[in-house]
């Protein structure tokens, strides 16, 4: 039995305008908030929106439903992000995050990030920082922490999105908590 | 006294990150760390990080313009 999304899907391989209008408009939004999470602007969102439903209308035919299509536009969003991030900075790309350093990691004091309410959370100003730190982490860690953690989405499904190996996630997984926990330590003793 | 933390260390507690945050696995470790103050107090932090980032990071709103502007973009109705 074809259920409704696959009656949609089959309508929208044939171009079928409505059909496709109707898959657009049922994840647009999650795809905008994924979009934004990554890329951490409205207007880079937008545009990743965009490209991505472009793909994606382009080829649904070679939509073979192996997966959920929103699976599918998942991925190609998600691709579409990294594509951008690395040509708006191709430098931070050329970073090395997939092996470990054994001597970048020395002496230092264990302090404590404070405990934070949902009031804290709600504090414009709190927020703000916290966005700081996180939009200022290197895209390939940035991209990692997002979808692991965040997206909580299991190591598999992030190497397989980012078409990268499990150890190479861990790796980045890794550096990217490190890094916001000394942002936010940073934050907690009033350093910039 | 600051405590050191060898690579070894901070690799197994990380490592065992890359597992659900609040898996059995991770629980293990943090049992084991109950051991060392100063190793639960990086593992707590790090707990936080993600419980803090998971709180604010709730989902955007896509403002309804947008929405309408992407349907026009695309050349649907």
């Amino acid at each position: 039995m074809i259920d409704a999304e696959d009656k949609v899907i089959a309508q929208a391989k044939c171009g079928d305008k409505t059909a496709l209008t109707t898959l657009v408009n049922r994840y647009s939004g999650k795809i905008y908030a994924i979009a934004y999470k990554l890329m951490r602007n409205r207007e880079d969102a937008e545009d990743i929106m965009q490209d991505s439903f472009i793909k994606f209308i382009k080829n649904i035919q070679s939509f073979e439903g192996r997966s959920t299509l929103y699976s599918w536009l998942y991925k190609i969003t998600v691709n579409t992000a990294v594509e951008k991030l690395r040509r708006k900075n191709p430098e931070q790309f050329q970073i090395d995050f997939d092996t470990v350093d054994y001597n970048n990691h020395g002496t230092h004091p264990v302090l404590e990030i404070p405990y934070y309410d949902k009031k804290d959370l709600d504090n414009p100003d709190i927020t703000e920082k916290l966005n700081s730190a996180i939009k200022n982490l290197n895209p390939k860690l940035r991209t990692v922490f997002i979808l692991r953690d965040i997206e909580k989405l299991s190591i598999k499904e992030t190497a397989g999105i980012l078409n990268l190996s499990e150890s190479n996630v861990k790796v980045r997984l890794m550096r990217a908590r490190m890094q916001l926990k000394e942002k936010l330590i940073r934050l907690h003793i009033g350093e910039s | 006294m600051k405590h050191i933390h060898t690579i070894e260390e901070m690799e197994k507690i990380c490592e065992q990150f890359g597992q659900d945050i609040e898996s059995e696995i991770c629980e293990e470790v943090k049992r084991s760390l109950e051991k060392c103050p100063d190793c639960k107090v990086q593992y707590d932090n790090i707990k936080k990080v993600v419980q803090i980032y998971r709180i604010t990071e709730q989902d955007i709103e896509m403002p309804e313009k947008v929405s309408k502007k992407l349907i026009k973009s695309l050349n649907l109705n």
